[in-house]
């Protein structure tokens, strides 16, 4: 599914070195990692934001080492929300799909099935998203992110900024995605038990280096 | 019973005393305003503190001692004395009582425009004071608020010197109204030149980061550092007439800078540009830009993210920009003197009107130019604040 062979990369005095990692269809990866480990630098990388210097990274057997962000149908949902602040939270699930020429009708259909799977009925009609509670904006984050049916589904501490109730409230969701759809995630967090609720497979970094592969037993 | 004998005792004051260098009507107002002042002084001795008290005798004591010793004009005396007695209770309205009465007669010639400024300064102070505003920020604004004063002070002057009717009369000079129509239009293409160039510019000085960046931020100043009429030299010295650039110029489009519009609107570029460009660039700075890295993992191109996401998230900084490169532009002069007295812009005009026929008679156009300006202006703010503030300004 997702292969990555060897890639590394410099910036500055911090460096990703050597990574490789082979993961399966619909497998579930936590990688996880002290602060200034290099997680999210390696799933930026993943994501396109960063291209490497050496190394190759192959989505679905398609070499996407080089490719935009904009063209490795790649969902990236950060710590903070990042919800677009001009627009509501219909604008914002349907960003992505306008982009890959969803017809109104599938959009409207997409939409639908994500206010479903990700209970957003309550909110899915809220104009402004400075009012969504963190877990709320997070989920539409979320439904955002999975609107463009990504191949890969990479999380970048999704749950760090949040209460303890939506926390427990999203990871529950995020199991729920990940029964439902089948869809490969990268998860990367440094907290051990949101790690070990969700994994199939934790892998631990350190200094830009990948330490230990563990499945779950 | 005290009242009646303290009542008695003014009335013979005012019937020996005053009578002896007052006529007869102005000791009566005196009287009854005295009088007034009185009752309403013992009401105050039996209610308030004795603190209280004495600072409400100490402010009759300066009223009497600056408008009837010092100005020797007991009838404004009287009308003041009775305004301060019954407002006393009330801080707020004395304050502007204290302001009236300085304005009125302190800075005689010029009491409206001060006392407009000075009220709305006393309004805002009030309005901090209520909002238990820290005392250091009350002073700090206030300082500031001294360069307001200038500011303010000279642009109401001149908007109360005339009439309508003289404004009107200048209305109707077709050389004048041939000018501000040559200044909205030339001022409006600079600034949507500097607007197509100015926001990409802003935009990727604000994204990257290289070796050298330093020099095109002090690039982008320059305009604001160049002396304007050196800027006109410098642009008629590259492209005039007989210049190399300027022949080609005009033997090929048949433009010429020197005395036409174009030379206007590359003037007025070249000054007003900095203002948007850095209002954008901060504009753009502030957006997160994993904003845009989210808009790009969802399938945006680089493009449709600066025109969905980006702009529309600095729309607030851009016009601001807009309004401040308007401005300096419409009101550019110096260069246009040297590059292109004709066609004339309302400044210029202006300017040749002072030195054709003086002050009184350039005074009307400038007021018009004044009102013309400051209504776009308050338009343009409305626009930013209240239709695109709703829409895209959030934090």
């Amino acid at each position: 599914m997702l292969e990555i062979k060897n890639i590394s990369r410099v910036w500055g005095n911090f460096s990703l070195k050597n990574i490789s990692l082979d993961i399966s269809p619909g497998e579930y990866i936590v990688l996880l990692g002290p602060s200034g480990s290099g997680k999210t630098l390696l799933l930026s990388t993943i994501a396109g934001v960063y291209t490497p210097d050496n190394g190759q990274i192959s989505l679905k057997g398609k070499d996407i080492t080089s490719l935009p962000p904009q063209k490795r149908f790649v969902g990236y949902v950060f710590q903070k929300n990042y919800l677009f602040p001009h627009m509501s939270v219909r604008q914002n699930i349907i960003f992505g799909m306008k982009h890959h020429g969803y017809t109104k009708k599938e959009m409207s259909a997409m939409t639908g099935y994500l206010r479903n799977l990700l209970n957003l009925s309550s909110i899915l009609d809220r104009h402004d998203t400075r009012f969504l509670s963190g877990g709320e904006a997070q989920k539409v984050a979320l439904a955002r992110a999975l609107a463009i049916k990504p191949d890969l589904l990479l999380l970048d501490e999704p749950m760090s900024s949040l209460d303890y109730d939506n926390r427990n409230s999203i990871i529950e969701t995020l199991k729920h995605v990940n029964k439902e759809l089948k869809l490969t995630t990268i998860h990367v967090t440094h907290d051990i038990t949101e790690a070990k609720s969700l994994a199939h497979r934790i892998i631990t970094i350190k200094n830009g280096e990948i330490t230990v592969l563990k499945t779950r037993s | 019973m005290s009242k009646i004998i303290l009542a008695i005792f003014v009335l013979l004051l005012h019937v020996l005393l005053f009578s002896s260098f007052l006529d007869i009507g102005t000791n009566l107002v005196l009287l009854s305003a005295n009088l007034v002042t009185l009752f309403l002084g013992i009401y105050y001795y039996k209610t308030l503190s004795p603190i209280k008290f004495t600072l409400f005798l100490t402010g009759y004591l300066i009223l009497f001692l600056f408008i009837f010793a010092f100005l020797n004009s007991p009838l404004l005396f009287s009308l003041f004395i009775i305004l301060y007695a019954s407002l006393f209770r009330l801080p707020v309205l004395l304050g502007y009582l204290i302001i009236f009465i300085f304005s009125t007669l302190v800075m005689t010639p010029y009491w409206v425009q001060f006392f407009l400024v000075m009220a709305l300064f006393y309004t805002i102070i009030i309005g901090l004071y209520i909002k238990r505003q820290s005392l250091f920020l009350i002073i700090t604004f206030s300082i500031g608020f001294v360069l307001l004063f200038i500011i303010c002070i000279p642009i109401l002057y001149i908007m109360m010197q005339n009439t309508p009717q003289s404004i009107i009369t200048s209305i109707k000079d077709p050389k004048l109204i041939e000018a501000i129509k040559n200044s909205l239009l030339t001022s409006t293409i600079s600034t949507i030149i500097v607007l197509i160039f100015g926001v990409p510019l802003a935009y990727a000085m604000a994204r990257i980061e290289f070796p050298g960046k330093k020099i095109v931020e002090s690039m982008i100043d320059l305009p604001i550092l160049v002396p304007q009429t050196v800027a006109g030299i410098a642009l008629l010295v590259i492209a005039g007439p007989k210049t190399p650039l300027g022949d080609f110029l005009s033997s090929t489009f048949n433009i010429s800078i020197a005395g036409s519009y174009v030379g206007i609107i590359i003037a007025q570029v070249f000054v007003s540009s900095p203002f948007l460009i850095r209002s954008a660039i901060s504009a753009f700075e502030l957006i997160d830009t994993n904003l845009e890295t989210v808009s790009r993992t969802l399938g945006a191109s680089n493009l449709s993210t600066f025109f969905k996401i980006s702009i529309p998230l600095a729309l607030g900084g851009i016009f601001n920009g807009i309004i401040l490169t308007w401005s300096r532009a419409i009101s550019e002069v110096g260069s246009l003197m040297v590059i292109a007295y004709y066609p004339k812009t309302a400044p210029v005009y202006l300017y040749d009107q002072f030195i054709q026929y003086g002050l009184s008679e350039t005074k009307p156009a400038a007021i018009l130019l004044i009102i013309t300006c400051l209504w776009i202006f308050i338009v343009l703010r409305w626009i930013r604040y209240y239709p695109i503030g709703r829409k895209f300004v959030r934090n």
